[in-house]
């Protein structure tokens, strides 16, 4: 049984390496699209000015019409932020730029359209009203 | 449609830890009964073992408080499935003396519930929304109105 519990532990501290390099990975390529200005891909009515966030979404995912719209609906009712839907899709240049792996996935940009966050999944209310609010701050300065 | 948020969580936590359980111990028995556990309560919603223990003992009891949320249930319900068909393969691997065939299979289950339940990715249901792309809406009688 000593093997096994060993075997267990093993496995255990691979599955946090592997998401401790993950983050590391992600937060690196944050960084690196930070020094991009603008995505040549990104769509014309996304404009500069205000926090935004890309909402990557397809036709038939339930996730994103019972639980993500909702909640960036009520993120709009809360901090003035600029929603952009897009199909992750027919999108495929611009979500090939962010990585996109799954829909939801939502790409909070600052006012000068640099990402702040990509959040892929469900992202709960929250988290992106936190990820939102300090880019409002500094939009207002 | 709506979905107990808490209910899955409690439902993958409950698999990972009788898993785990089942490796150390190398009980196969207690995978195959994970197994029927996961391909009832997906093929029969309401009969899934621990969603009834959740919503008789546990949320009575006030030990878990519920998360309702608008959702299609039928994505967490093929995934559930998918994880049960894999564990049945997995105990008669097991059963068929081939060990590491047999924890793998498991392993996989485990890895896949424990990113479902600590990251909030569910590959099931994102198989599931591939095949509705192409066409195929995996679905059963008794997925209509299930939680």
């Amino acid at each position: 049984m000593s093997e096994r519990f060993a075997i267990l532990a093993v496995a255990i501290a691979a599955a946090l390496l592997i998401y401790a390099l993950w983050k590391l990975w992600q937060r690196r390529r944050l960084r690196s699209l930070r020094e991009v200005t603008k995505p040549v891909h990104l769509p014309p009515d996304v404009t500069a000015g205000k926090p935004t966030v890309l909402y990557f979404t397809t036709s038939d995912c339930a996730q994103c019409r019972y639980q993500q719209t909702p909640i960036l609906t009520q993120l709009q009712a809360r901090v003035d932020v600029a929603v952009h839907r897009l199909d992750a899709i027919e999108q495929q240049a611009l979500a090939k730029v962010y990585g996109i792996m799954t829909v939801p996935t939502t790409v909070v940009l600052d006012p000068e359209l640099r990402p702040v966050a990509i959040n892929h999944g469900v992202t709960p209310l929250q988290k992106l009203h936190g990820q939102v609010a300090p880019t409002t701050q500094f939009a207002n300065q | 449609m709506k979905v107990d948020q808490t209910a899955l969580k409690f439902n993958q936590a409950s698999i990972i830890l009788l898993l785990v359980l089942a490796f150390l111990l190398n009980a196969v028995w207690l995978v195959a009964f994970v197994a029927a556990v996961m391909v009832v309560g997906a093929v029969w919603p309401q009969a899934g073992l621990f969603k009834q223990l959740y919503a008789r003992v546990l949320q009575p009891a006030g030990w878990l408080k519920p998360n309702v949320i608008d959702d299609d249930p039928k994505p967490h319900l093929f995934a559930q499935g998918l994880g049960g068909i894999f564990l049945v393969l997995s105990a008669a691997a097991l059963w068929l003396g081939q060990p590491v065939v047999g924890w793998v299979l498991a392993s996989v289950v485990i890895v896949l519930a424990s990113i479902n339940l600590f990251l909030g990715f569910c590959l099931g249901c994102f198989i599931y929304y591939q095949l509705g792309r192409i066409g195929i809406k995996p679905s059963l009688p008794s997925w209509q109105g299930g939680k």
